[in-house]
């Protein structure tokens, strides 16, 4: 790793500091969590390949242990301890190559499936954090191929090794462009996805096999954008339909988006501790079978005001969060958010309670 | 010679005038480096710097920021009235909606709908031409049926170059111009009149952007594919 560090180096890294700290609510007790987080970013582009690394060293402070069931309803559960461990490890680390028309992306990668702000069902590898879903997320290691084909048409494929490869994820998809109105891709994923076993509470790994469809277009002047999944091992729908309308001080803007999620229940009751495992690992992409998120956001120079909420219509929990950002200078920026979760006790965002985030970056 | 060059001068008919001065805006293709300064109603100051490719005149274009650090790799394809933005935190590429195109661009004094104007001659025709000493002074009014949110641009276009140095932009109903643009420093590059310094001025609230040509070339060839949605993760990174 050294060597490796010496490499990145010697290559001119830019990248970003970065420091968190969140004051929050457990159990009635006020606690604080931090971390440091450097990411160093190398690239390079030779001839017609290209490559870049994101390498991360993060490192966390204050309370860093917790106990799974603490964010739950009370079930008698034993104790499923989990630890932020401070780790440098590689967010992207990937090399391109085009021969056009085909371009060949091997190693860690984004995905970037999908249209939806809050949640991406079609982007299967990656999960958003519902406190801040535009914050970079961690690559998925994939060998990915793009060809492009007649027109603004081009086919995505792409395979995750995994210890055998009939257990491994493949896929890929359409993707176009029709008269400059429609973005679309239609897809096929058969993919390895981890749930929550019920009784012994471990993880356990099982195939899936779904269709995608993604969309992005505007209607009377309105952006509309979805993505849906469907899954033909339990015949189950996930769909995303969202809009957003910018008013006419073009400062101020909102997006609503609406998913509809028929992995999950309709009635809060029904949640055992599986779902709620699930959920928490990010294995499910909500409690609920209809959710609604809601942003409005407000540019004044350098600040940028904003509200977001996410609704579980089912269970009626919220959780609210307002949040302002600023512009120190041209590599400085400071980003608070706030939150507080409502509802009724064993509800999907009642459980949250309340906290503020602030976060610090620093580019170079 | 020079009274019969006045009273061409004088022929001139507006839409002759808008001809010429769209056809200095249309050269076939050009690479280069602008730093693009956003300077606040307080006097504070954010600069960017940005790569940009157009070709077909300004029918498509294409810009990657490349500072400062926390926008680098952010980049936003136009094609005709359409505008497409990658963020690379996300790996997601975002069309941009009609409505949309009223936001400022990452924050500047030029709102989306500026930047996809396009030739002038595209959505807007003229009613008058005035004269002055060194310069024409060109009204153009939206043609029936293009929506777009100014109700009146003034053109200020020097009689050499046909360069419009001063576009006031007028909301609709509005006798103020809400914003003006000033084309100055124009150098010949590549024998095409290039305006190395701009700034649109918010006349509203005082702040204004400025944007300086680093470096120009419209003689390297810009490959046409590069202008599509599906190829601007890779450019914007790279």
């Amino acid at each position: 790793m050294n060597i490796l560090l010496f490499v990145i180096l010697a290559i001119k890294p830019e990248g970003f500091f970065e420091y968190q700290g969140e004051i929050f609510n457990l159990k009635g007790e006020y606690k604080f969590v931090g971390y440091s987080k450097l990411n160093l970013t190398s690239r390079q582009r030779i001839s017609s390949s290209y490559f870049r690394t994101d390498l991360v060293y993060i490192s966390y402070h204050g309370k860093t242990q917790y106990d799974l069931a603490d964010f739950m309803p009370e079930y008698a559960l034993p104790s499923i301890p989990f630890t932020y461990k401070s780790r440098l490890y590689f967010r992207n680390a990937f090399l391109r190559v085009r021969i056009s028309p085909l371009t060949l992306q091997f190693g860690r990668q984004q995905i970037g499936w999908g249209t939806g702000y809050a949640f991406n069902p079609t982007n299967v590898f990656q999960k958003k954090s519902i406190l801040d879903p535009s914050y970079e997320l961690d690559g998925v290691d994939a060998l990915r191929m793009f060809l492009d084909i007649a027109g603004s048409f081009d086919v995505d494929l792409l395979y995750i090794p995994e210890n055998s490869i009939d257990s491994s994820s493949y896929g890929g998809r359409l993707r176009g462009n029709v008269k400059g109105f429609l973005d679309f891709s239609l897809g096929y994923l058969d993919y390895l996805s981890t749930y929550m076993d019920p009784v012994i509470f471990l993880p356990f790994k099982k195939k899936n096999k779904i269709f995608t469809l993604d969309f992005s277009t505007e209607f009377l002047g309105i952006g509309v954008h979805g993505e849906g999944t469907y899954n033909l091992k339990t015949k189950k729908k996930i769909g995303l339909l969202g809009i957003d309308y910018t008013f006419n001080d073009g400062l101020t803007s909102c997006l609503l988006e609406y998913l509809r999620n028929e992995e999950g229940k309709d009635n809060f009751r029904d949640y055992n501790p599986a779902d709620w495992l699930d959920y928490l690992s990010g294995y499910t992409l909500t409690m609920g079978q209809n959710e609604f998120f809601f942003n409005l956001e407000r540019i004044h120079e350098l600040f940028t005001f904003k509200i977001s909420s996410i609704t579980n219509i089912n269970d009626k929990s919220t959780i609210v969060m307002p949040g302002i950002s600023y512009s120190f200078n041209d590599y400085t920026s400071l980003q608070i958010t706030s939150y507080v979760g409502l509802g009724r006790d064993g509800t999907e965002y009642s459980n949250i309670n309340d906290g503020v985030i602030f976060r610090i970056r620093v580019g170079f | 010679m020079f009274t019969l060059f006045t009273f061409i001068i004088l022929a001139l008919s507006p839409e002759e005038l808008l001809s010429k001065v769209d056809s200095v805006a249309i050269f076939p293709h050009s690479i280069g480096v602008m730093e693009e300064t956003i300077i606040t109603t307080t006097g504070k100051k954010r600069t960017f710097k940005i790569k940009f490719y157009t070709k077909n005149g300004m029918d498509k274009q294409l810009m990657v920021y490349i500072f400062p650090p926390q926008v680098r790799g952010n980049s936003f394809l136009i094609i005709g009235d359409n505008v497409w933005a990658y963020f690379p935190e996300t790996g997601r590429i975002r069309k941009i909606a009609s409505h949309a195109k009223k936001q400022k661009m990452m924050g500047s004094d030029f709102t989306y709908e500026d930047m996809t104007m396009g030739t002038y001659k595209k959505k807007f025709k003229p009613v008058n031409l005035n004269e002055e000493k060194d310069i024409y002074v060109l009204t153009l009014v939206p043609k029936e049926n293009v929506k777009i949110s100014y109700g009146k641009l003034v053109l200020r276009v020097d009689k050499k170059t046909y360069v419009p140095l001063v576009v006031d932009f007028y909301r609709k109903g509005e006798d103020k111009p809400y914003k003006t643009l000033i084309q100055e420093d124009i150098k010949i590059v590549d024998y095409i009149p290039t305006p190395m310094h701009v700034v649109m001025r918010n006349n509203e609230t005082g702040s204004e952007t400025e944007i300086r040509t680093i470096r120009i070339d419209y003689k390297t060839k810009v490959e046409d594919d590069l202008f599509s949605p599906k190829r601007l993760r890779e450019v914007s990174e790279e």
